[in-house]
This record gives C-alpha cells, sequence and structure tokens, in this order.
C-alpha cells in the first residue's frame, strides 16, 4: 500500500486528508495544539491511522510524502516572534523601507479605514534602525558598478550585528537583480566572519526590480526562515522516527509544495500557504469535473476568501500585502474580502443598516452562540430567517440559541430601525450578499473576466448558506457546495493533491524587442537553477513541466501583464511573437485601444516554473447513486429570497441524498458540516462526486 | 457655557472664563479675548530651530518671526507661528 | 502690474449655487423624483443600492490607473472620479485626490447652463474640458471629462473622470510657466467641448487638444482612460437603473446626499458655537518674486453651519500661485471630507449644503481671469487647505471624541522637481518627479504624524521605487531618505518629510532640463497646534560643478550635501534650469506640523526620535530641551536642567536668579 496524506493546521483546528492508491480515503479533524502545533500534526497522523485501521508505523512506513500546509511563518509574523535580523543595503536607502513608498500606510485596509485618515499608521518597523546598516556600493540600472564594494566596511558592520546578536542577515542592494556580484561578494564575507548566520540575498530570494518589495520580501524571508526551520526539523525527525521513510513537504503561497529542507530558505512563500490551500482544492476539484472556470470563495467566520481558476489553473500574482507590506512573492492570487459569517450588522449616525467591515469572529461570536456575543451577526440572521436548525448545527455539536440572537437583531437593529425582527433579519441577509456579489464581481472583472463564464465553488462554515444568493446577482453558471466526504477537510484534500511548484523569476528590464541571445540566456539560466532545484527535492516525479512567462508592460503604464513564453530558443520572430501575444492579452484584459504601442513596450520579469508532478493523485471517491427525487427530511418557513419572503421549505438531510437526486428551491439542505440554502430560483443536484450542485432555474 | 477642553493646554469654564490646564492661571473671556493675559514673545525665526533650512532674509526683505504665546505663570507654550512680523496675527478664536 | 480684466470672460466664471432651473434656459429633460420617493426607501434597498454606486466608482479609478500612461495618475493616485445627479449635485467621490472630486459639479452645472442649447447635451456625448473657471480641476493640468446619463429621454445624471496631465502646452515643460504673470503664459484653458458626439470620438476636436501638448501621444492615451471610465460608469449605472428602476436609484442617490448632509449637520450640533481663524502664507508668485502673500480664513460654526470666510486675503497676483473658486473649494473640501467627515459616505452634494463660503473675487484664491493659475492645486489651493486644516482641526480640538479624525496641518504644499530632455535610450521625456508625495501627515492629539505618510486630500498616494525612477529617467541617486527635524516638533511630533538627492545619468544631451517650484522657503507652510511648531521649511538646492562622480569613483557616496565639492546655490522658490553633468541636485519636502509644547514630550520619546533620526540632537536641544547622554539615551537631570533654562529663554525672561534654582523652586 502506498498512502499520501495532506495535514493542515490552521489557528483552531488541524484537518487531515489519506488517500491510497487504490482511491481509498480517511480524514481527521482535531484541535491544534499552540503554540507548539506539531502535536496537533502527530495527533492527526494518530486519528488518520485510527480511520484507515491501520497502525501509526505502518502508515508512515507506507506513505510516500506528507503535505504540510501551516501557518507557523505567518503566525511568526504576525507575532513578532521572529529570527532577529540585521538588514545591509546601499548607503542612502535605509530608509527605503521606512518610506514604504508611501502606501504602507494604507495598504490592505478597507475604504472606511482609509477615510478615516487620522487613525492610519503604518506598522512597526521591520528591523530596528539600529541593525540597518548601510554599504558602500552602488550598480547602476545597467549593472554597472558605479561604486565598488567596501569589502572592510561590510566586516565591520556583520562584526558589530553579531555581537548585537543578530541570528541571520537579510542583504539587499539597488540593482542587485542585475548584477548580483555585490551581495555575492557580501554574503561570502559574511560566511568567512561569521559561518552559521543565516543568510539571504534579495538577487535570489526575489530578482525584481522595486527596490522596496525586494528588500521587505528579503527580510521577512530571513525573519521567518530559522523559526520555519527550527519547527520543521524536530517535526521532521520525529515523523522518522514513528516510521516515515517518505518525504515531508509543505505548501507555499504558489499553490504549489516544496521539500521540508529546501523551505526554510524561501520561507516568505510559506506565509501565504494558508490562504491558498482552498483554491488549490477547487482546482483539483474543477478538475474532476471538467469545470475549466471557478471563482473560488470560502466564507467563514471572521474573513471571506476569494480567489480564480481560469481554463484550469489558479490566477497568480506576483506580488501581495502583508501587514501593510508589500511582498514580491509569485502566489495564488487570493482576496480578503469583507467579513464572513461573524460579520456584525449595525446602524450607523445616519440611521442607516450597514452590514461590517467588523466582525464578531469566534470569540465571542455570534450572539446565537451564547458565549457572550450582544451584536447581532450575518450567522444570528441566517438563524432567525429558518435557514440554519438550531438543533441540527455542525450535526448537533454545536446548539444554538434563536432567543439571543432575535434579542440581539431586535434591540440593535430592528428597533432603532423601526422594523420587525424578521424584516431586520431579512435586510442583514440581503445587504450581505449583495455585498459580497459587489466585491467578488470586483476580483473578476479586475482579472478581467466576465462571471457570466464561470461556476461558483462554495466552501467554508457560512458559504454555503449565502452563495447561491449572491452568486445570482453574479449571473455565474452554477454554484457548487462540495460537501461530500472530503469537505470538512476540504484544503487537507488539496494539500494531499498538489504538485510541486517551484518558481525561478528575474528582472532584466529593457525595451522590446529584447536581444534574442540575452532573452534566452535569462531562460536558460533560471532553467538551470530550477532542474537543480528540482533534482534536489529527492522525489519520484510522475512527470516535470516547465511553464515559461514574462512580464510584460507598455512603456508609461502602471500594469506588468504575464505573457507566455514557450519552451525552447527562441529567435527575434520570437521575441516579436511574445510581444504581440503581450497586446492580445492587455486588450483581453483592459478591452480595445486600451493599450498604448506608440509608446513602446518594456520587458521586465522574465519567469519559469516548474510543476513536479507526484506519483499518487488522490481521487475523489464517487457517491453513493440515486435517482429521482429525494424525500424530505422535514418542513419549515424559511427565508431565502426578498421577493418571495418567508416561505414553507422543504429540508433534505444530506446523509441521505444520492448522486443523481434533483430538486427545486425553495430548500434546505442540512450536513454535518455546514447548512446549504436552496433559493425559490434556484434548482439542484448531487453530482457524482457528491456535491451539491444549484443552477438558476430556467425563466 | 459647558465648561471643555479647548485643545492640550486650554480648558473654558462655565463662565467662559479660559484657564491654563497645566497650573489653573486665568488667561482671559473665551467670548472675546480668550488669551488676553498671556504672554506673547517674538524673535527671529532663524532662532526656530534646525527646521529653519535658510535664512530668510536671503530670500525676502520682509522680516520673519517666530512669535510664540505662553502661559504667564507656568510658561507652557500655548501658540506657535512663523509669520512676516509686519502683519498682525491672524490666528484667533473665541466661543460664542 | 495688476493684470488687466477680459471683458466677455465673465461667463465662464462659474459660481458654486446649485443650479436655478427656473432661470435656466436650454436644459434637456431632467429626470426627477420627490422628497417623499426618497423619504419612502427602504434600508436594505438603500445600502444595496449605495454599495453598488461606491464600487462604481472604485471601478471608475481602476479603469482610469489601467489605461493612463501618466506617472502621476499610475503612480500617485492624482486622479478623481465621480457620479452626479441631473442638475450636477456630486453624490460619490472615488477615494483618490480628493481636491479634484471638490468641483465635477461646478463642471456639471455649467455645462448644462451652457451647452443645453447649442451644441446640445445628448446620449452618448461627453465633454471635456480644463477650465478651472468653469471647474472641474484646479489648474490647466486637470483635464475633466464629463458624460451625462441618460435614460428614456431623460438627463438621469453625470460621471466624471479627471486627471493630471502631464504637459499640456505652455512656456515650460509641464506646463507650469514659473516666469509668466498670468494666463497667456500658460496653458489656454478650455471650456467644456463635446468631444464625443453620439460615441464617437471626434478627431477634429481631439486634435485641437492634443497640438498644445509636447506629449500628445500621451496624453491621448489619457484621454481615452476617461472616456472608458465613464463608459464603464454609464453601463453600469444603466444596469442598476434596468434592474431597479430609474426612480429608485436616483432616490438613492438624493439620500447619500441628504445622509451626508444629515450627519455632518448632527456632527456640527454636537461641537461648540465659535469662530477660528488662521493664515496661510505664500512666498513666492514666480520666478524672481520675493514677496509674501496671506490667505486669511475665519471659519465660524453656528448651529449646524459652517462658514469659511476668506476675507482680508491678498488680492490675485501677477504669477503662477493663484487659484479660482474651483480651487478654494478644493481646498475646503479635502479638510472637511477627512477630518469631519472620516465616518460617512463621501457625497459632496449633500456636504456644501452644510457649508458657506465668503470670498471676493480677485483675491489669491479666488481670481478673475486672466490671472495665473498654474500651480492653482498646489499653491493658492493648497494653502487655503493648510488655513481650513488649522481652524476645523482647532474646533475639533473642543470634543474629546471628534479631535482624534484632527490633524495637525500636513505637508504645506508640493515641492515640483520637473525634468525633461533626452532620457538614457535617447527618447524624448518630460516628467515629474512624485517623491515629494511623501510629505509629513500632520501630529495628532493622541499621537505623532505618520512619517512620510503622504498629502492630505491624496489619501492613498504612492512614490514610485527608486529603482523605477532610474530605469525610465536618466539620473542616479546618491539618496532618498527621511529628513530629521523635518517634522514640526510639538508634545506630539509632526511626522517627517524626506528628500532626494541625485546626479544627471546616461542622458545623450548629456544635461537634463528643471523646473523647480515650491514656495514655504521663507515661511513654513505646515503649522503646528496648541503650541506645537510648524514643519521645517521647504529646501531645494542646486550644487554646481560638484565632485559626485569623482567620489563615487573612488569609492565613496556622498552622504550629504557637506560632502560635496562645488558652488552651493540656495534655489529660489520658483527656477528653472538644467542640470548638467556636474551638477547635483537636492530636494527636501515637507512634512506635518506638531501638536502640544515640545518641552511636554516625554525625554525618552525625543532620545528615540534622535537614534531612529527623526529628530537631530541639536534639535533635541534647542526646540525640546532635552540632554542626551553619549549613546544618545535621555540625561534626565540635564534635561531637567535645560528645559527650566529654555522655558524662560524662549519666553524672553531672564534666566531665574542662581539662589531660586539652587533652592528646587521652580
Amino acid at each position: 500500500m502506498t498512502y499520501v496524506i495532506g495535514i493542515d493546521t490552521g489557528g483552531t483546528f488541524t484537518d487531515a486528508f489519506a488517500a491510497d492508491e487504490t482511491g481509498r480515503l480517511a480524514a481527521a479533524k482535531t484541535p491544534s495544539t499552540p503554540p507548539n502545533f506539531a502535536n496537533g500534526f502527530l495527533n492527526a497522523i494518530d486519528e488518520l491511522a485510527a480511520e484507515l485501521a491501520v497502525p501509526v508505523r505502518e502508515l508512515l512506513d507506507q506513505t510516500s510524502y506528507i503535505v504540510h500546509g501551516t501557518t507557523s511563518t505567518l503566525n511568526a509574523i504576525v507575532t513578532g516572534n521572529v529570527a532577529k535580523v540585521g538588514f545591509l543595503t546601499t548607503a542612502g536607502h535605509a530608509d527605503s523601507i521606512s518610506i514604504m513608498n508611501l502606501e504602507g500606510r494604507y495598504a490592505g485596509l478597507d475604504s472606511e479605514a482609509v477615510q478615516n485618515m487620522a487613525r492610519t499608521r503604518k506598522p512597526d518597523a521591520l528591523v530596528p534602525r539600529d541593525r540597518i546598516r548601510e554599504v558602500q556600493e552602488r550598480i547602476d540600472y545597467k549593472g554597472a558598478v558605479i561604486v565598488r564594494l567596501d569589502e572592510d566596511q561590510v566586516r565591520r558592520e556583520v562584526r558589530e550585528l553579531v555581537a548585537d546578536g543578530v541570528e541571520a542577515i537579510a542583504v539587499s542592494y539597488l540593482w542587485s537583480f542585475l548584477n548580483p556580484v555585490h551581495e555575492l561578494r557580501t554574503r561570502e564575507l559574511i560566511q568567512q566572519e561569521a559561518p552559521e548566520l543565516y543568510v539571504a540575498l534579495s538577487s535570489e530570494v526575489s530578482p525584481r526590480i522595486r527596490e522596496y518589495s525586494r528588500s521587505v520580501t528579503t527580510i521577512m524571508n530571513t525573519q521567518v526562515g530559522p523559526p520555519l526551520g527550527a519547527y520543521l526539523r524536530p517535526l521532521e525527525a520525529e515523523l522518522r522516527a514513528r516510521g516515515l521513510r517518505g518525504q515531508l513537504l509543505v505548501m507555499q503561497g504558489s499553490g504549489g509544495c516544496v521539500t521540508s529542507a529546501d523551505a526554510p530558505a524561501h520561507a516568505v512563500t510559506t506565509i501565504g500557504s494558508v490562504l491558498t490551500g482552498g483554491v488549490v482544492g477547487c482546482t483539483r476539484l474543477a478538475e474532476s469535473l471538467d469545470t475549466p472556470n471557478v471563482i473560488s470563495t470560502d466564507m467563514g467566520g471572521t474573513t471571506f476568501l476569494c480567489g480564480l481558476v481560469v481554463d484550469g489553473q489558479p490566477v497568480n500574482t506576483s506580488s501581495t500585502v502583508l501587514n501593510q507590506y508589500t511582498i514580491s512573492t509569485p502566489m495564488v492570487d487570493v482576496h480578503t474580502i469583507g467579513a464572513g459569517g461573524g460579520a456584525i450588522a449595525w446602524v450607523d449616525a445616519g440611521g442607516n443598516l450597514k452590514v461590517g467591515p467588523r466582525s464578531a469572529g469566534a470569540r465571542p461570536g455570534p450572539a446565537c452562540y451564547g458565549d457572550g456575543g450582544t451584536e447581532p451577526t450575518v450567522t444570528d440572521a441566517d438563524l432567525v430567517l429558518g435557514i440554519i436548525n438550531p438543533d441540527n448545527f455542525l450535526a448537533g455539536r454545536k446548539k444554538l440559541s434563536v432567543a439571543k440572537a432575535q434579542d440581539a437583531i431586535r434591540t440593535r437593529i430592528a428597533e432603532p430601525l423601526g422594523l420587525s425582527v424578521d424584516d431586520a433579519a431579512q435586510a442583514i441577509y440581503a445587504i450581505q450578499n449583495a455585498q459580497t456579489a459587489d466585491l467578488v464581481r470586483q476580483v473578476v472583472v479586475n482579472s478581467g473576466h466576465d462571471p457570466r463564464d464561470f461556476s461558483v465553488f462554495a466552501f467554508g462554515g457560512a458559504g454555503p448558506m449565502h452563495c447561491a444568493n449572491y452568486s445570482s446577482d453574479l449571473g455565474v453558471k452554477e454554484v457548487v457546495v462540495p460537501i461530500g466526504s472530503t469537505s470538512a477537510v476540504f484544503s487537507a484534500y488539496g494539500l494531499a493533491a498538489s504538485d510541486i511548484i517551484l518558481t525561478a523569476e528575474r528582472s532584466q528590464p529593457e525595451s522590446m524587442p529584447a536581444e534574442p541571445s540575452s532573452f534566452n540566456q535569462v531562460f536558460a539560466d533560471l532553467q538551470k537553477e530550477l532542474a537543480e532545484r528540482v533534482d534536489s527535492q529527492g522525489l519520484d516525479f510522475a512527470h516535470v513541466r516547465y511553464e515559461r512567462e514574462a512580464d510584460l508592460r507598455y512603456t508609461m503604464q502602471l500594469a506588468e501583464v504575464a505573457t507566455e513564453v514557450p519552451g525552447g530558443e527562441v529567435s527575434a520572430t520570437g521575441v516579436a511573437a511574445v510581444g504581440a501575444a503581450f497586446e492580445r492579452n492587455y486588450e483581453a484584459l483592459y478591452g480595445e485601444g486600451s493599450g498604448f504601442p506608440d509608446a513602446g513596450m518594456q520587458i521586465i520579469t522574465y519567469r519559469t516554473r516548474a510543476v513536479g508532478q507526484l506519483p499518487i493523485s488522490p481521487q475523489l471517491p464517487d457517491h453513493v447513486v440515486r435517482s429521482g427525487s429525494p424525500t424530505p427530511s422535514g418542513r419549515r418557513e424559511v427565508f431565502l429570497d426578498v421577493q418571495v419572503g418567508r416561505q414553507p421549505t422543504d429540508i433534505y438531510d444530506y446523509t441521505a441524498l444520492g448522486a443523481g437526486h434533483r430538486f427545486s428551491g425553495p430548500a434546505v439542505v442540512e450536513a454535518p458540516t455546514t447548512t446549504v440554502a436552496v433559493p425559490p430560483t434556484f434548482d439542484a443536484h448531487v453530482d457524482r462526486l457528491g456535491n451539491l450542485v444549484m443552477t438558476p432555474k430556467e425563466h | 457655557m459647558t465648561a471643555r477642553d479647548i485643545d492640550l493646554n486650554l480648558v473654558v469654564d462655565a463662565d467662559r472664563q479660559v484657564h491654563c490646564r497645566h497650573c489653573g492661571e486665568h488667561l482671559g473671556d473665551a467670548s472675546t479675548e480668550p488669551l488676553a493675559k498671556a504672554r506673547v514673545h517674538e524673535r527671529p525665526s532663524v532662532q526656530a530651530g534646525p527646521g529653519i533650512h535658510v535664512d530668510p532674509a536671503t530670500l525676502t526683505d520682509r522680516p520673519i518671526v517666530i512669535r510664540q504665546t505662553f502661559c504667564p505663570q507656568c510658561l507652557t507654550l500655548l501658540a506657535t507661528e512663523i509669520v512676516p512680523a509686519d502683519e498682525p496675527s491672524r490666528r484667533k478664536w473665541s466661543l460664542a | 502690474m495688476p493684470t488687466v480684466p477680459v471683458a466677455g470672460s465673465e461667463k465662464f466664471a462659474q459660481q458654486a449655487e446649485p443650479l436655478d432651473l427656473a432661470r435656466t434656459p436650454g436644459l434637456p429633460p431632467l429626470h426627477q423624483v420627490s422628497d417623499e420617493q426618497v423619504d419612502a426607501l427602504d434600508p436594505l434597498t438603500y445600502e444595496v443600492l449605495r454599495h453598488r454606486l461606491v464600487a462604481i466608482t472604485d471601478e471608475m479609478g481602476d479603469a482610469i490607473k489601467r489605461m493612463s500612461g501618466s506617472v502621476v495618475v499610475t503612480d500617485c493616485n492624482d486622479f478623481g472620479a465621480g457620479i452626479m445627479d441631473e442638475v450636477g449635485e456630486t453624490v460619490q467621490v472615488g477615494l483618490y485626490n480628493m481636491q479634484l472630486g471638490s468641483s465635477l459639479d461646478m463642471a456639471a452645472r455649467w455645462t448644462l447652463a451652457h451647452r443645453g442649447a447649442n451644441p446640445g447635451i445628448h446620449p452618448g456625448d461627453q465633454f471635456l474640458l480644463n477650465d478651472p473657471w468653469v471647474g472641474g480641476g484646479l489648474h490647466q493640468n486637470d483635464v475633466t471629462v464629463l458624460a451625462p446619463i441618460f435614460h428614456d429621454g431623460k438627463l438621469f445624471g453625470w460621471t466624471a473622470a479627471v486627471a493630471h496631465q502631464v504637459d499640456l502646452g505652455g512656456v515650460s515643460p509641464g506646463s507650469w510657466s514659473v516666469e509668466g504673470r498670468d494666463v497667456f503664459a500658460e496653458s489656454i484653458p478650455i471650456p467644456p467641448i463635446k468631444i464625443v458626439e453620439n460615441g464617437t470620438l471626434r478627431s477634429d476636436i481631439e486634435d485641437s487638444y492634443l497640438r498644445r501638448s509636447r506629449v500628445p501621444r500621451l496624453v491621448g492615451l489619457d484621454l481615452r482612460a476617461k472616456i472608458g471610465s465613464n463608459n464603464v460608469a454609464i453601463t453600469r449605472i444603466t444596469a442598476l437603473i434596468e434592474k431597479y428602476g430609474a426612480d429608485t436609484v436616483k432616490a438613492v442617490m438624493k439620500r447619500m446626499m441628504n445622509d451626508a448632509e444629515q450627519q455632518l449637520r448632527s456632527k456640527l450640533v454636537s461641537l461648540p458655537d465659535g469662530t477660528w481663524s488662521s493664515i496661510a502664507h505664500q512666498d513666492g508668485a514666480r520666478a524672481g518674486d520675493q514677496d509674501i502673500y496671506k490667505i486669511v480664513c475665519t471659519m465660524t460654526k453656528a448651529g449646524d453651519r459652517l462658514t469659511f470666510d476668506f476675507t482680508d486675503t491678498d488680492p490675485q497676483v501677477d504669477g503662477i500661485i493663484n487659484c479660482t473658486l474651483s480651487g478654494l473649494r478644493g481646498g475646503v473640501m479635502p479638510i472637511v471630507l477627512t477630518m469631519l467627515c472620516p465616518d460617512m459616505t463621501w457625497a459632496p452634494g449633500g456636504i456644501w449644503r452644510c457649508i458657506s463660503i465668503v470670498s471676493e473675487p480677485g483675491t489669491i484664491n479666488n481670481a478673475t481671469f486672466p490671472a495665473g493659475i498654474g500651480k492653482a492645486s498646489v499653491n493658492s489651493a493648497w494653502s487655503t487647505q493648510n488655513a481650513v486644516s488649522e481652524t476645523v482641526a482647532s474646533m475639533l480640538g473642543t470634543h474629546p471624541e471628534l479631535a482624534k479624525s484632527a490633524m495637525s496641518v500636513c505637508s504645506g504644499t508640493w515641492d515640483l522637481t520637473l525634468l525633461a530632455g533626452l532620457d538614457q535610450r535617447g527618447g524624448g521625456f518630460v516628467t515629474m518627479l512624485c517623491d515629494a508625495m511623501a510629505g509629513g501627515l500632520g501630529a495628532k492629539v493622541d499621537g505623532d504624524g505618520v512619517d512620510t505618510g503622504g498629502e492630505n486630500c491624496i489619501p492613498m498616494g504612492r512614490v514610485a521605487d527608486v529603482e523605477i525612477n532610474e530605469f525610465s529617467f536618466p539620473m542616479l541617486y546618491l539618496w532618498r531618505r527621511e529628513e530629521a527635524d523635518s517634522g514640526g516638533p510639538g508634545r506630539w511630533r509632526g511626522g517627517v518629510g524626506a528628500s532626494s538627492c541625485f546626479i544627471p545619468h546616461d542622458s545623450p544631451a548629456e544635461s537634463v532640463h528643471l523646473v523647480v517650484s515650491a514656495t514655504g522657503k521663507t515661511v513654513p507652510q505646515a503649522p503646528g497646534l496648541s503650541g506645537g511648531y510648524p514643519a521645517a521649511t521647504q529646501w531645494d538646492v542646486l550644487v554646481r560643478d560638484a565632485d559626485a562622480r569623482k567620489q563615487l569613483s573612488d569609492g565613496h557616496i556622498p552622504a550629504s550635501l557637506d560632502e560635496l565639492a562645488g558652488t552651493v546655490q540656495e534655489c529660489p522658490t520658483h527656477l528653472e534650469t538644467d542640470l548638467a553633468p556636474a551638477d547635483v541636485y537636492f530636494t527636501h519636502w515637507q512634512g506635518g506640523g506638531g501638536i502640544g509644547d515640545p518641552l511636554e514630550r516625554e525625554p525618552e520619546l525625543i532620545a528615540l526620535d534622535v537614534r531612529l533620526k527623526k529628530v537631530s540632537s541639536t534639535g533635541a536641544r534647542e526646540v525640546y530641551g532635552v540632554a542626551l547622554t553619549d549613546d544618545q539615551f535621555a540625561d534626565l537631570d540635564a534635561t531637567t536642567a535645560l528645559r527650566r533654562a529654555l522655558r524662560r529663554s524662549r519666553a524672553g525672561l531672564e534666566p531665574e536668579p542662581i539662589a531660586a534654582a539652587a533652592g528646587g523652586l521652580s
């Protein structure tokens, strides 16, 4: 038997998923064990073994690889439990990371926060001033050395930093991505002075133009690299002691993973991984269902995450905002928009009903949880409207109080606005859905696409209660709610089903057309770098493919657009073809005539991605087949649609549904892990994998 | 009139009288001249500290001063302006 | 010589009052709703549609940013987008340059009043204007494209997109003619002209517009960006009307303005009635001018009404720094929005109803044609904003909660560095260096101002990376860094500004043309409050025949002006010159004003400021009265003595008699 395992340690729960090569699956969900998340990890393995009815040692012995999605690097950044870092940079530019190109004051903040200008501020400094050292060196835009590296000075600075107790040094010099000679020499000098220090060079971590992001990315990498290593090494040692012979892999924000030995050097790429598991799961599910375009939506208690899959591939971004810092790490593009089920409904000073952006989170949580929350939330509205069954929430694991939900809505919303509690709840529900639709639409449109070409996949605890409503506003083709055997551990399934993805990139900005010889040389360098890393993973890949792209832009315009580059040597004609492809992509994204070719084109960054397909690809099992209309398990008054109001609604028990069952809204499906609202304007059926699929009724 | 703080340094009481928050000194009447009893002192702006990069005399014929208003008792600085000396001060306030 | 008024120009002087329908002939049929319809809106419909309209102005902004080729748009967010109702009242502005969102209404009203009959306003039309007497923008660089929205044959509303264009003619590149005395030396304003007719961009009018620019293809691209942005808004609003009905959508628009008005009135009522007055100075109306001009602002709050009275403001000047009424309003609205309305929808149409303006035409911030206004946005409009900022913040200071929305005056003006010539690839270029966007924000009542936090009128500004500037333009930076002592001292320190210092690099023409323009060199323009000091003065320096290149090749990057040989030229306020290969240019823009007595700031905090290079040890000693140990921690005993002495000397008092001091009495 050969197994693959995916383990996702979240803040509250650790989700685990295992599959063997015959298609047998096991899922486990166990509480996370901060601050030492490794315990929760090992507990989850024990539970998987129990599910599979094999001893833990046997499971591990026969496991080909474990893919681990960890929040440890994100937690480290957020809590400040990071390595003590020194920063070496070009003399005259130490303030780049404090000036933050100005945008650091508001990056990632919503519009309410931005309007409240006097209350905005920049985040705490990444590196305290006394650990930033300005080095005499300078390279220009051509890569020419303008000021030679002062090696004696570097030695002095390093000695002082070491005396100050730094554990790691980040180096970021201007234009180093074009000519890394000074950064490379600096590392040699550091290693001579202090061989045990962790060193990261910006020309290796993120060799891209725009020094602010590059420096920040390199510093963060240096901060979380040592702690990640300190977390993974003992974990791996323990796993080996328990019988693991295969690889421990770590998920990255790119949607692919990397070996645990390799991960600390690229630790910054793991920061976003906690957000990407869902999108990766969607990509696999989309593949199984033969759905090329998916809007992935994950609505939890606190946040709403939205990502896109287009033509079967997740949409990526080349930079992201973390703690108001902009980091230049290619990642799956996940937007945190709005709030989740815990979004608080409130009345503003003008007597207007608002929903969010503040959230009751998990503590105290919605009023109906009875954990001390007094403000009405979206979940409270869902309960009052009859969508949630208070006795059958999370398969009865949590009892909800309808009275508390009604009280909160009555006192905070209904009475101030002169509405009935029911009308107030309906308004909260409808506003949440309309806002969500606006924000999802923005994500789709800003990526140059039309929502009508997409399916929505909705998961997360609160998502399925709202997804049909906000999707109908978007005009999508269908809404798929994964509530099969993997739904509770959807992200962990995504991990186990992922590929190894390694990315190499480098900026070499110049006007188009680029010289074919230098164009090919950059890609050759990237290829070589990747091939070495692929080998060093020590895995038996079913297949390795290389994908090449370049970021181009029209000379005076803002947007760089990633453009596909075919494999192999490229001639002058080929370079011109890349330019033509850029122009087509640009128009598709931004509209006809939106480009300005007269100013010329520039090629800015070259990028190659190595995708190593792992030998086992867990397949989701087919659901038990039924046909015709299922029998409802009950009936109650539910509000599902503003036009119709409350109406008698069939309730279905998911565990009694089979693939092929069809029914029409209005309906509510109660499943062990979630509840699905099927409005009267939708039909529903269960697909072969057990997902609930809703499609708008024909008019 | 409701007693209230005016800013970091001044408070007005129910009778519209303005006092220094630091030492209680009476300074004036909020509805007429709130800082009637305050001490005002002017110096050339080049004495205002390193924030004055260039002697304004090289750029203008008009005298530029730093004009500061103090509580006469505790000498807390209540107002600062850097202005041409040859015009009356325009920075005032009063409460209805 | 005072500018000679131009008879016949009066019709372009748009006033701020709402349109008087009864007295405006030639209007197209207007879609209107009754007050009852507005009141009948239910909370759900209102909130859903309100959110949708806000999303639409966001989409407009995204569209402009993506298409524009102008660095000030793409990198600095220097543009505006708005939606107006049928009579031109502004319902929603996007979170971009709030100066540019303030007078879209004037442009719409003027167009309604003057173009309705001839040539007419029809579906598919769009009007272009850059006439700040009419409205829209604040100076000729701000080009507005205004589009009517029609439904069922009636004019439903307007959308507008406005953005700063790098060059639209005039005698100096960048169109900021620093030696000019009136508008005829600058780009000639264009009042509303129908540039898109029935959906088609008119080539003759486009040519006429672009003919005046040194970079016509770039400006043409931005034109398409604005037209495209309006089209996005019209499509989305039309879809909204089709789904919810025109009356409902319009009722929501009216209610958004009513709501903002109501909320602002309630907030004003909670503040004490009173009068606050302030002054803003600008030094130098044009190159070679050494005079100092004043804008006086007396703000009165009575009940739920706010009046800004600019009586005693100086008459308009021969030069480039005047602004029109749209500039004056562009100085008022950004402060009202950020300090008085941070917690409500930004619907200027409703907010203006709470505000009265008293201002005499012919003054420097309400100038009559043909006054020079090339720098209106960053001069008299911005100085108006500074004066308004002081009065509003002072008023807010009297309320324990609302005081938290106030800031001291932020960076007092824009520091222009305009470069033109041949870039390293041999192509011609004109650009405004946008590093100065990173100004310091004013201090708050409970905290320091944000260092290099931006500009008050652009809540989401940006600066380009040094590498992007060096890649795009023939320049090499010696440094770009925050500057100690640039934030106004106080109990709470104003945010620091920063400086850039660079040399020309690799231009085939060797030299690069340079236009420098920034007031605030004699009188700092970001005053403090409650005793707080103003931020530092504006400081721009040219070092001619410096030895920077030699130092670089010798292995050293100069780290201060003192390290450079050569001839130091302190730049006057306005200067047009060339930067030769051996020259160095240093530009130090402004920080924010402080709040409170500097002697009240904790000594440990000052010591930290010094270690972090926000304050120099000189500044610490001379202004804050803090003495430091050798390793730059507070020497508390020495500080107590120093502060005791400084408290007296700064007030013009003799030092205490020694006996009293030794006795421990203070």
